[in-house]
């Protein structure tokens, strides 16, 4: 690899050194279950892209896209991705092969210090995945990454390396998914558990760097197996005018982390980031943003929602920052979740640290239950409790899972719910 | 139809209902006028089987079976509909297919073949006719973002699409003006039948020159104090509750 490389692998091996594992003494990593994570003797994945991956990757793949781009245990997998079909304008391929197009970005906008995962990612990753849009370009169709860990003998980690570079006044639209590679007969939709293969840990971090006026949609897919553990960080630095747009769908893994961070660095950029998490069993789903206002007359808007059933734990941990010199900032957050079970636990906290008065900023955080007199609504028309309690929390995640800009994985997502809730629930027909 | 024996019920350990009994013969519609407070809310919600509400003696037979036994959702299915003061809106939610839900529901315990999304729609166009709602709105998230009148007309629509053995009309007047009064009124009396009861609830006698009841009855503190004709809604709105009251004190009606 490349001497400036080099430097930033050691620096981060060093930040990591000095830094150790985050513990939930630390307030971004208070909700999540650390020592599942950090007890663990992670050996890194070396398993091979077989043909049974394969066949899972097909399962949930999109059908429509304009690349694909498949990483097993962070390695990038010629065999398994599509980038024969390339619109103009656009690179994508191993990272490995395109350093050249990311000193300056890889590494600063997922800076290692501080990000104990981070850093761990930044020393170890072995390859990765490169979309380059270059200027002017507007890519209509997604582009797919999808990222594998395997399971072996002892418990593994890959660390996956996403880097998104979209030049001034493109456009382009990724959807990045897990995939379920434990053994069985599963599909996303229906994570297995119990199973007794060891467990995996997909350590991902994705950075995106939006040039001026480009607009970047990022869609982050999370259905690992129920025994497997996901933490992600995915970072945005925006220039002048920039858009990025995010979604984190998160319904898999036993424990399963995100984090995505946006920085403003020119004016007038714009951010939308929504959630949507859906716990079961024992599953605790952990959710960070941090969007820091540095300069003037940028917007960003938050809107996630969790719904927990069982013993799950979800949180939602919102931090805005708007510096002194960001004036005219405009910040919406909005935290719902939704608990269907007395066992279940929501932990939202929202952080507000204005340092301008002129600001348009708000915040709000709900936790509750169905509304019962909504429940009794479609009871009174015939409905049965249960199909009327489903048809309720289906409605609950329409929101984001309607506004998820890729039409085929819109509705690839309300089928999943709605198989999870139950397969006969009222639904339109496609 | 509909029987009610002596029922008392109330909420939080507060008697409401102290003893109200009531013969609902088939075809009949029945006006329950009352005062805030007297219990009509309680009444409608008891008999269509909402939560919260202690029932602590009488009986409640429908088409002769112990409907205080029966959970809400079969209720609905075995044929008693509530038209609610205030519909709740369920964003999310398709009103096209909470209504095909439900129509098929209610098929199913009768013994009909379920509708698919043909038949469905030929049956849906055809009571929106009826209740004249514009299709477009009919199409849209259950009642979210609904004007008052429009809500009430999706009760009507629901009732017509239902088509209940027992509609229960929960202070359908509220909230509407009086185009909207008379669009709703129009959809409930083109709903009337020989096999369909009526329970007509209302404070105001107004909603009665519209949906003209054969009997009209006097809910006060929990009991029915008086019962009659059309006319005695007549009287009511002329005299008001506090004439019956009087009247009750007396002893002159009275339970």
């Amino acid at each position: 690899m490349t001497a400036w490389l080099d430097t930033l692998r050691d620096e981060a091996r060093q930040a990591f050194e000095t830094e150790g594992w985050p513990t939930t003494r630390l307030e971004a990593w208070r909700n999540t279950q650390v020592k599942a994570l950090t007890s663990v003797d992670w050996r890194p994945a070396d398993g091979q892209a077989t043909g049974a991956l394969a066949a899972r990757i097909a399962a949930v793949a999109l059908g429509d896209v304009a690349a694909r781009l498949v990483l097993v245990n962070g390695r990038f997998v010629p065999e398994l991705s599509r980038t024969d079909d390339l619109p103009a304008k656009i690179t994508v391929g191993p990272l490995s092969e395109h350093l050249d197009r990311v000193e300056g970005q890889l590494g600063r906008v997922a800076p290692a210090k501080g990000n104990p995962f981070v850093a761990w990612n930044t020393g170890m990753f072995r390859d990765g995945a490169l979309v380059h849009v270059a200027a002017g370009a507007v890519i209509d169709k997604p582009i797919e990454i999808v990222v594998a860990t395997t399971a072996g003998q002892a418990p593994s980690v890959g660390h996956a390396r996403v880097i998104v570079r979209a030049d001034r006044h493109s456009q382009v639209t990724l959807v990045e998914r897990t995939v379920d590679t434990s053994e069985g007969d599963t599909s996303e939709g229906d994570t297995s558990e119990g199973d007794d293969a060891a467990a995996t840990l997909t350590n991902a971090v994705t950075e995106v760097a939006v040039g001026e006026d480009a607009i970047v949609r990022h869609i982050k897919v999370q259905s690992e197996a129920r025994q497997a553990c996901h933490v992600a960080y995915v970072g945005a630095s925006l220039q002048r005018g920039g858009r990025f747009d995010s979604f984190v769908l998160s319904n898999g893994a036993r424990v399963g982390r995100a984090e995505v961070q946006v920085t403003f660095a020119g004016e007038g950029g714009q951010t939308d980031l929504r959630g949507l998490y859906v716990g079961q069993g024992d599953q605790n789903l952990d959710h960070v943003t941090v969007v820091e206002h540095a300069v003037p007359r940028c917007e960003s808007r938050e809107t996630y929602k969790g719904v927990l059933g069982d013993k799950a734990v979800g949180s939602f941990q919102g931090t805005v920052l708007i510096r002194e010199g960001a004036t005219r900032s405009v910040a919406h957050q909005l935290s719902r979740t939704l608990l269907l079970s007395r066992d279940a636990i929501a932990n939202t906290k929202p952080q507000l640290e204005i340092d301008n008065d002129d600001v348009t900023a708000s915040h709000g955080a709900t936790i509750g239950q169905l509304a019962e007199d909504a429940v009794f609504y479609l009871r009174s028309r015939g409905l049965d409790e249960r199909t009327s309690r489903a048809l309720l929390t289906y409605a609950f995640t329409r929101e984001i899972l309607d506004a998820i800009p890729v039409p085929e994985l819109a509705e690839a997502q309300r089928r999943i719910a709605l198989a999870r809730l139950g397969e006969d629930l009222p639904h339109e027909e496609a | 139809m509909l029987s009610i024996r002596n029922l008392q019920a109330g909420v939080d350990g507060k008697t409401i209902l102290k003893g109200l009994s009531l013969e609902v013969k088939p075809g009949e519609v029945h006006a329950i006028m009352g005062p805030n407070g007297s219990g009509k809310s309680t009444l409608s919600h008891v008999l269509a089987g909402r939560d919260g509400y202690d029932v602590t003696g009488g009986e409640v037979a429908f088409d002769g079976k112990d409907l205080l036994g029966m959970d809400a959702d079969e209720r609905a299915r075995a044929g008693v509909f509530l038209a609610f003061q205030y519909p709740v809106e369920i964003p999310g939610v398709s009103n096209k297919v909470f209504l095909k839900a439900a129509v098929n529901a209610v098929r199913k315990h009768r013994g009909l073949d379920e509708l698919d999304a043909m038949d469905f729609l030929k049956l849906f166009r055809e009571k929106l006719k009826l209740v004249g709602m514009p299709e477009a709105l009919a199409n849209r998230e259950v009642n979210a973002g609904f004007s008052g009148g429009e809500k009430k007309r999706n009760e009507i629509l629901q009732m017509a699409l239902l088509d209940p053995k027992l509609a229960i009309l929960d202070e359908t007047d509220s909230g509407l003006d009086i185009d909207a009064l008379r669009s709703v009124a129009d959809g409930v009396n083109a709903l009337r039948s020989p096999e369909r009861s009526m329970l007509v609830i209302t404070h105001y006698q107004r909603l009665l020159d519209y949906i003209v009841p054969d009997f009209v009855h006097v809910l006060v503190d929990g009991r029915i104090v008086r019962s009659g004709g059309k006319e005695l809604a007549l009287e009511l709105e002329e005299r008001g509750y506090d004439f019956i009251r009087e009247q009750v004190k007396r002893g002159q009606v009275g339970a």
